[in-house]
């Protein structure tokens, strides 16, 4: 509980990120081919980030905070007591499979609980890395990490929490937070959907393009908040296609397989289900794939029908749909028929439409004019909505997550005159006084 | 499926878009206030007839806090709607970040039967200033209230928004197989798994406000009569069928005789010698619950009160005294007049004697040394606290309402009902001009872009000088 300790937590946490920065990027780079500066940038950056913001704020975060009084309590001390919650369980997810597990670690140490860890079986050399590394720098006593598959999980869900912070697919969501129901645990689950990303005739599209390539490729399109299908009026379809093949050129050469910044996709079973979805569309770039490596060429398909395969289910993989609208309202209308996503992207000149989009959608967070960079504003709270997700974290956001806001009302024992009124024998003029 | 139907048209209505404009929200507010004005005498007689409620108690719960709820929402409400702008960073200082307050959609109130105008009535405040529709299910077993509210609140509120559907277990179960954007139920544990695991299959957010037994530590520094008015007062209202009620009393065996007559003075100050006959006592609000409290009776023995009338359902204001942590009344929320009183032999055991059970949803702690009160504080767990009194730190809309572990997860009250119906919606606005600034994230990724990306990106320790 004692401040002091968390910090110390957190600061041996820095030191391990800073001492260990090689082993974490060779597990990063085995797991999904993330080359250093690649995995520098979107995973140890952001927790670096994360701990100096934590440290920092600590102090201030888990203060009492008073509250405003009323007649009643006007010579009482009335305030919000920040306390932890107990044992937190965090699941991690296999994408960015060292954030996803130390992000909500750092939020649950800062707010003073114990915490079990699981790394994602899937991302196996960052889970083993985990496993080794934190208990070397973290209190063995209050932080464990335990490494397994689904009949693992499974077991550990069956044990009593005080929170589970659980990223990965609305299925075992619901999993999770059925055996969460059976103790009253509070659950923080952090799932997808498809990203929906609107571009209006009205903008600047290779600049559009440009940033629309660069968050839907990174991590070969393994990013929960990825612009996972493009809408468009017709006109400028193919604008679209040009600006991001000339991009793609730009950011991985001719040679796309031999880029050291292009990822692989994590497994066979992921590989086979994204090529499934290419079936019967029109591949207007890419396509190309080589079973061996997991590789998966930066794709666009061009006039995709609504009702097709690879517009049910979240793509998550370097396969991008274009879905032609004649209007905003249709794309709004689109994007409303189909479940809350976890982000949403639109690009226009026009500062109206852009309101009345977010105005008119909802979603966990969204980002105009650019993708993803909604996720590393650091007041802004990270989740989903609807099936995309339910609660938030990041920043103080995590410390309210992971705390227990217990309201406090301490009076006087004297003063017992205006209590008087509340007492019976009641009578209605004391009422209205 | 029978209310698919129901909810289906209010998610048209939802859809449709006509919760959202502010004047709407704060129409069907004052809606509301004038169905607690106009319908008051009714609410009055419904409670009295479901659980012998007086008069004065149901105009402070069910009428004087909800029309207080109402106002500070609709004083507050063009603020709370409003986009809350964040901090940027050196990269964003073009553009626009901050957080929209987005309705879930179509949400379900579930209330029980001891406070059953408030406890539904204050959610939905929060509920519709958010801008969500809204079903309510009031409980069945105060049938009176039930039938008012069924058959008036649609004559005030829009029903294509807002619908109250009525019935008992096997309605629920029903109502709940519909997808919800949001539950918020008020009642026991044991439904609270229930609600939350049919909400699991829709992934469904919840606010559960639960229970337990909610322990009351009297040092042996205080002032006995004082102490003794408090706690009778927060234990007897509503015949003690309140879920913040202090369910049982832990003090030294010397307090206990000090308390004794103290408490014999608040009950009879309050009641006068028959209690039975005072207006201002309740009754228990059915045989089954009557049955249940009578066979309590029998824990300790009875110091004040024990008399019972099964006609009336009638249980005076009863204190048991040496009771054992293995009698039937600490295995259980009691949720009737009798108070326990639990004999230990000091702070320490009082709070490890909390510390091994349920976290409750209410913890109170009596001395006149606020540092025994602090420290009741800082070593124990719960919903929420109060230091020399009962129950009123659930009347400041200021302090969060809620509770934990088993006695609940969420909160609410004030502004905090209205972000429990919200989405807080991350959104960037960013300017599509300087795309040069964008250039150090793309690839080819190479040391120097990191170099950079660290330096605009990085938070930088603020200096080494943080004194704790």
């Amino acid at each position: 509980r004692p401040l002091e300790f968390r910090i110390q937590q957190l600061k041996a946490l820095e030191r391990m990120v800073q001492e260990k920065e090689k082993e974490i990027l060779a597990a990063l780079k085995a797991d999904l081919n993330k080359s250093g500066p690649n995995a520098y940038s979107h995973e140890l950056l952001g927790v670096l980030r994360e701990l100096v913001r934590a440290v920092e704020n600590l102090p201030s975060w888990a203060a009492p905070h008073p509250v405003k009084k009323d007649l009643l309590t006007l010579r009482d001390e009335a305030y919000i007591h920040y306390e932890p919650l107990g044992v937190v369980l965090v699941i991690g997810a296999w994408n960015y499979p060292f954030l996803l597990i130390m992000q909500p670690l750092i939020g649950a140490i800062t707010a003073g609980n114990a915490v079990v860890v699981k790394p994602s079986e899937v991302s196996e050399n960052t889970a083993r890395v985990l496993a080794e590394l934190l208990p070397q720098y973290l209190d063995k006593d209050l932080y464990a990490v335990v490494t397994g598959g689904a009949p693992e999980t499974t077991e550990l869900l069956t044990q009593r929490f005080d929170h589970i912070l659980y990223t990965g697919n609305s299925r075992v969501g619901r999993i999770v937070m059925a055996a969460a129901a059976k103790h009253l645990t509070p659950v923080t689950l952090e799932l997808g959907g498809k990203s929906p990303c609107y571009i209006d005739r009205d903008c600047d599209l290779a600049v559009a393009c440009r940033r629309i390539t660069w968050g839907k490729y990174m991590n070969c399109g393994q990013t929960c908040i990825a612009p996972d299908y493009i809408l468009c009026h017709p006109s400028i379809q193919d604008k679209v296609v040009e600006n991001i093949k000339e991009t793609l050129k730009e950011f991985y050469g001719e040679d796309v397989k031999s880029s050291p910044d292009y990822g692989r996709i994590i497994n066979q079973r992921h590989f086979k289900r994204i090529l499934d979805l290419l079936e019967g569309q029109k591949i207007a770039f890419g396509g190309e794939t080589d079973e061996a490596s997991c590789f998966i060429a930066p794709t666009i398909l061009t006039d995709v029908s609504p009702e097709s395969k690879v517009m049910e289910e979240e793509i998550f993989g370097p396969v991008l749909p274009i879905v032609t609208v004649k209007s905003v309202e249709e794309a709004i209308e689109f994007i409303n028929l189909r479940e809350k996503p976890l982000a949403l992207y639109v690009f226009s000149n026009k500062k109206q439409l852009i309101t009345r989009v977010i105005a008119e959608t909802s979603s966990g967070g969204m980002t105009a004019n650019d993708v993803l960079m909604h996720a590393v504003v650091p007041g802004l709270p990270f989740g989903g909505v609807g099936q995309s997700g339910m609660g938030a974290y990041i920043g103080r956001y995590s410390f309210e997550t992971f705390s227990h806001r217990r309201s406090c009302l301490i009076r006087d024992l004297r003063w017992e005159v205006v209590n008087k009124l509340r007492y019976p024998p009641g009578s209605m003029e004391m009422m209205h006084l | 499926n029978p209310y698919g139907g129901l909810v289906s048209h209010l998610r048209a209505s939802w859809l449709s878009g006509k919760t959202r404009p502010m004047e709407y929200r704060v129409a069907q507010l004052e809606a509301l206030g004038r169905f607690l004005d106009d319908k008051k005498q009714e609410i009055l007689e419904a409670t009295e007839l479901d659980m012998g409620k007086p008069s004065f108690e149901a105009f402070f719960s069910e009428i004087l806090l909800c029309k207080n709820e109402l106002n500070v929402t609709l004083n507050n409400l063009c603020n709370w709607m409003k986009d809350e702008h964040v901090d940027k960073n050196l990269v964003m200082q073009l553009d626009s970040a901050f957080i929209r307050k987005d309705p879930y959609g179509v949400v379900l109130i579930i209330a029980p039967w001891n406070y059953p105008i408030h406890l539904f009535l204050v959610p939905l405040i929060g509920a519709i200033a958010a801008g969500n529709c809204a079903i309510i299910k009031p409980s069945e077993i105060s049938k009176n209230t039930e039938r008012l509210v069924a058959e008036t609140l649609s004559c005030y509120l829009d029903s294509d928004c807002f619908a109250v559907v009525t019935g008992g277990v096997p309605e629920t179960t029903r109502l709940l197989e519909n997808k919800f954007d949001y539950i918020f139920f008020t009642g026991s544990p044991s439904v609270g798994r229930i609600v939350m695991t049919a909400a699991a299959k829709h992934l469904t957010p919840v606010t559960l406000e639960l229970g337990g037994k909610n322990p009351c530590y009297v040092s042996d520094t205080c002032d006995v009569t004082n102490v003794a008015r408090r706690v009778a007062w927060g234990r007897f209202f509503n015949a003690g069928q309140t879920c913040i009620a202090p369910d049982y009393l832990l003090c030294t065996i010397e307090m206990q005789e000090k308390l004794m007559p103290a408490l014999r003075e608040a009950i009879t100050e309050f009641f006068g010698p028959n209690p039975r006959e005072s207006p201002d006592f309740g009754r228990i609000v059915s045989d089954k619950q009557f049955r249940r409290l009578r066979a309590l009776l029998g824990s300790g023995r009875v110091a004040l009160g024990g008399q019972t009338d099964e006609a009336e359902r009638y249980i005076a204001p009863t204190v048991l005294a040496d009771v054992q942590p293995s009698d039937p009344a600490m295995q259980e929320e009691i949720f009737g007049p009798i108070l326990p009183i639990v004999v230990i032999a000091n702070m320490d055991e009082a709070i490890d004697f909390i510390n091994a059970r349920p976290r409750p949803l209410a913890l109170y702690a009596f001395s006149c040394d606020s540092k025994i009160v602090n420290q009741v504080l800082e070593r124990t767990s719960s919903g929420g606290f109060c230091g020399n009194d009962t129950l009123m730190h659930v009347t400041l809309t200021s302090l969060p309402f809620g509770g934990i572990g088993n006695s609940g997860l969420g909160k609410y009250h004030g502004k905090f009902t209205f972000d429990t119906f919200t989405h807080h919606r991350g959104c960037l606005h960013r300017n599509m001009g300087l795309e040069t600034l964008n250039s150090p994230r793309y690839p080819p990724y190479t040391q120097q872009k990191l170099g950079l990306l660290t330096t605009t990106f990085e938070v930088k320790r603020r200096g080494t000088c943080t004194l704790l």
